[in-house]
């Protein structure tokens, strides 16, 4: 399953990704839209994620709940979500539903739907999304925290809490320019997977979306790496107990000839912290590392991180425990990586890729996000031989290149203590 | 997959003579060699189970034998799932088999594990919805071994090395056991290594079992941690039918009209009617010694009540009225493309396999399944409601976050 994918550009600016596997019978869809937390206006915050909500419930030629009810009569899965810095639309369908499914999907990218009643009620369910969500902090640790810190940017974009205060302000009249500007086509990214006729599909998809009117978009929000705040940073949460992390920026964008090298420095700095954690003390709960901001991998434009975290019994481990993730990159920066383990590092991501790909929907979702933020959807499927290419040196480099900034560190305060 | 090919699809099965059933499962566009492993471990003791499960594959397992697995335990059964990369198959299954056989859980490996399922366990032994699900097990099987959701902190640390090893001696064996592989390898060849790697498992007399469990609960509603909360994990339990029910296919329908799915009544009625709830789900456990059915949400303290009222009535109006015949036949198309969307992916095929394998079941069942679910009337899901759902024989548990 590694074929490359057949790239389109519309005449409105959606760009369109295929990858045809004719008998595969499922076929995963998914639609990315260039606005996401980041671009929430000041006193708005909480809107790119409302917007998606609306969204998702349906569109003008279908009408409320029509879209994922028919996913969901066809056995189909769909949800959406909003990222710092996109929005993403996805679902999968045995391969007779595809047609129609697309044909929701443009009516969605043509035009906001929502009345007034139907916008202060999902208001209320977004509220409490955000509420489950503060309830359980443990389930977003450490991105949430991380995220802001490590990027640039307005403070406070894609905070919940702070969207939780701003939502009942918000306007049906806002969430439709919020529509008008950041859902259209010129910065839109539609890839489907999965079981089709690539030139059959073509035709379809020019004649269902090639008709939705280009309209200017504001572009991407920029972001940067955050140079300035490299302190440690203590939150107050309500979990059961501590936990802390600790982040290293990447120096520079994620290229894509460097995305696996990143991918596989985490699994390595993972596999190294777990092992020592387990022995470390009868007061760690778990320890893990990961790269990318809001677990999104690559899959969000840069900058990102590399993290390593950990679930903490006893607050005062905090400090021992970032400083084992400290010596634990240090020694890779050093060269201390084998080439026996690399190599099992290197099996372990590539069960990982297998896996993944394995489901058109994941397959759907990752050519999108290659095509979004790298332009260069078939990175997304070249992954496995990639991987295999990746020589200990360039681990090491990668690791010296976090070191040369001091990391971010965070911790989470069970507020619970206090009381 | 090609849809609809699944019985087709090359296969092969075997007992061995120690009584582990093996089924292999080719397709050249598998990307990895997939496994699943249940043994039956009769409702033994949970905590050991659990404790033997993590200790079982050795820190280096991966390293030596090219599959990514783990092993859980659960009220009758040690599960083992893993993945290699197809040239890692005969490494793979010669290294599980060897755990299996004679497992090396040196005290002090044994020790470590222990600790660190404790450390997990204690952190969320406290959380609301943990409390909220053990507490319906309780209120709905009693004294019986299902009614333990996982070991509490206080339970793992009790357990000893030697329950561990007793564990591990007595209950990890092949007497109904099932294994299944699914690859780009030709099912003949998986069939033969596995035969190599898993023939000297030991076969053990099966223990006595215990009896069914309760079969209703009671219709109490059960409060806890309400102090200063602000949003309550709700559940709510009946008993159900087992897989060999007659009934089953009704309650599947019954189950998704409920809440086990989007499109479902009571994801309509909480969220998008009422903005109780961001999520709701009702979902069927089919053990046959105590099958049930469970609703699930997170809702505030201030409409805590009001959405069990929902529920309730919800449910009663299924019993009385029925649902729409639009509504059974949305949730029959759903089923039949879940199955089909399963067999497009490796691990769907696998997964489903594996159920079928434990239930003894060929995979023709799933032709003969559809055929069921295509014959269920709106009659049979009302009916079913109305003997199950039934708001009085509810076991409803409320647990705050308060403290």
């Amino acid at each position: 399953m590694t074929g490359s994918p057949t790239r389109l550009r519309l005449d409105n600016g959606l760009r369109v990704v295929l990858d045809e596997h004719g008998d595969a019978g499922a076929t995963g869809v998914t639609v990315v839209y260039g606005g996401g937390a980041h671009a929430d206006p000041d006193g708005q915050e909480g809107l790119a994620h409302l917007v998606e909500h609306l969204m998702f419930q349906g569109s003008a030629g279908y009408g409320a709940f029509a879209h994922f009810n028919y996913v969901q009569g066809l056995g189909g899965v769909v949800n959406a979500r909003t990222w710092l810095d996109h929005t993403e639309f996805y679902q999968e369908v045995p391969a007779t539903g595809l047609e129609a499914l697309l044909a929701m999907e443009a009516d969605r990218m043509a035009g906001f739907i929502a009345d007034e009643s139907r916008f202060r009620r999902e208001i209320e369910v977004v509220k409490q999304e955000i509420r489950s969500g503060l309830a359980h902090p443990m389930a977003a640790f450490p991105w949430r925290w991380l995220a802001p810190l490590v990027r640039g940017g307005r403070s406070g974009a894609g905070d919940p809490a702070g969207s939780l205060n701003a939502l009942d302000r918000l306007t049906l009249a806002q969430a439709r320019a919020f529509f008008d500007a950041y859902y259209a086509p010129g910065d839109a990214v539609l890839a489907v997977s999965g079981h089709f006729a690539t030139p059959k599909l073509t035709a379809l998809i020019e004649e269902l979306f090639g008709g939705i009117h280009a309209r200017p978009s504001p572009g991407r929000v920029p972001a940067a790496v955050n140079h300035h705040d490299r302190t440690h940073h203590v939150f107050a949460a309500p979990t059961a107990s501590a936990a802390c992390a600790v982040a290293w920026p990447l120096a520079e964008g994620p290229a894509s000839t460097q995305a696996v090298v990143y991918e596989l420095l985490a699994k390595v700095l993972d596999t190294a912290v777990r092992d020592r954690a387990r022995t470390a003390g009868p007061d760690l709960i778990r320890a893990w590392a990961a790269l990318g901001v809001h677990d999104l991998g690559l899959n969000c434009a840069a900058p990102s991180a590399i993290a390593a975290a950990f679930h903490l019994g006893d607050r005062a481990q905090a400090r021992q425990a970032v400083e084992l993730a400290q010596r634990e990159l240090q020694a890779l920066a050093e060269g201390a990586l084998t080439g026996s383990a690399l190599e099992a590092c290197v099996r372990r991501e590539r069960i990982s890729v297998g896996y993944g790909l394995d489901s058109f929907l994941h397959r759907s979702r990752e050519l999108a996000s290659y095509e979004f933020f790298l332009g260069a959807p078939a990175g997304a499927l070249r992954k496995d031989a990639d991987l295999r290419a990746v020589r200990p040196q360039q681990l090491a480099s990668a690791a010296r290149a976090l070191l040369r900034h001091a990391p971010i560190s965070i911790e989470l305060a069970p507020h619970r203590e206090s009381s | 997959m090609i849809d609809g090919s699944f019985q087709r699809l090359d296969h092969a099965t075997t007992t061995l003579p120690n009584g582990l059933a093996v089924s292999a499962l080719h397709h050249p566009r598998h990307p990895l060699v997939e496994l699943r492993l249940a043994v039956p471990t009769w409702y033994a003791d949970r905590a050991a189970g659990t404790v033997a499960a993590a200790t079982l594959l050795a820190e280096d397992f991966f390293e030596r034998s090219g599959l990514e697995a783990a092993a859980s335990c659960a009220s009758d059964v040690l599960t083992v799932e893993g993945q290699a990369l197809p040239e890692d198959l005969r490494p793979a299954l010669a290294a599980l088999g060897t755990a299996l056989s004679a497992p090396d859980c040196d005290e002090e490996a044994i020790r470590l594990s222990r600790a660190s399922l404790a450390r997990l366990a204690a952190d969320q032994d406290g959380a609301p919805a943990r409390t909220a699900w053990n507490t319906l097990l309780a209120e709905m099987y009693g004294e019986h071994p299902l009614a333990l959701l996982s070991p509490s902190e206080g339970e793992l640390l009790s357990v000893t090395p030697a329950a561990v090893g007793s564990f591990l001696a007595e209950r990890l064996q092949s007497e109904g056991a099932t294994l299944v592989i699914s690859s780009p390898h030709p099912a003949s060849h998986v069939i033969e290594v596995a035969e190599k790697a898993f023939g000297t498992l030991q076969r053990r007399p099966i223990p006595r079992l215990p009896g069914p469990a309760r079969p209703a609960p009671a219709g109490r509603t059960v409060l806890l941690g309400q102090d200063g909360a602000s949003e309550n994990a709700l559940v709510m339990g009946f008993a159900a039918v087992s897989r060999h029910d007659a009934r089953f296919a009704a309650a599947e329908l019954a189950n998704l009209i409920v809440g086990g799915y989007f499109s479902s009544r009571l994801l309509r009625r909480l969220r998008q009617e009422q903005g109780y709830a961001y999520w709701v789900k009702s979902s069927l456990t089919t053990d046959p010694l105590g099958p049930a059915l469970a609703v699930a949400t997170n809702v505030r303290v201030e409409v805590s009540a009001a959405a069990v009222r929902v529920i309730h009535d919800d449910l009663a109006r299924l019993g009385d009225e029925g649902p729409t015949g639009e509504e059974v036949e949305h949730a029959r198309t759903h089923l039949k493309g879940a199955i089909r969307l399963l067999l497009a992916t490796q691990q769907g095929v696998t997964g489903l396999a594996f159920a079928l394998a434990r239930h003894g079941l060929p995979l023709s069942w799933v032709q003969s399944h559809h055929a069921r679910i295509a014959e269920v009337t709106t009659e049979q899901v009302r009916d079913f409601a109305a003997e199950f759902l039934q708001p009085g024989r509810a076991a409803t548990v409320l647990a705050g976050d308060g403290r």
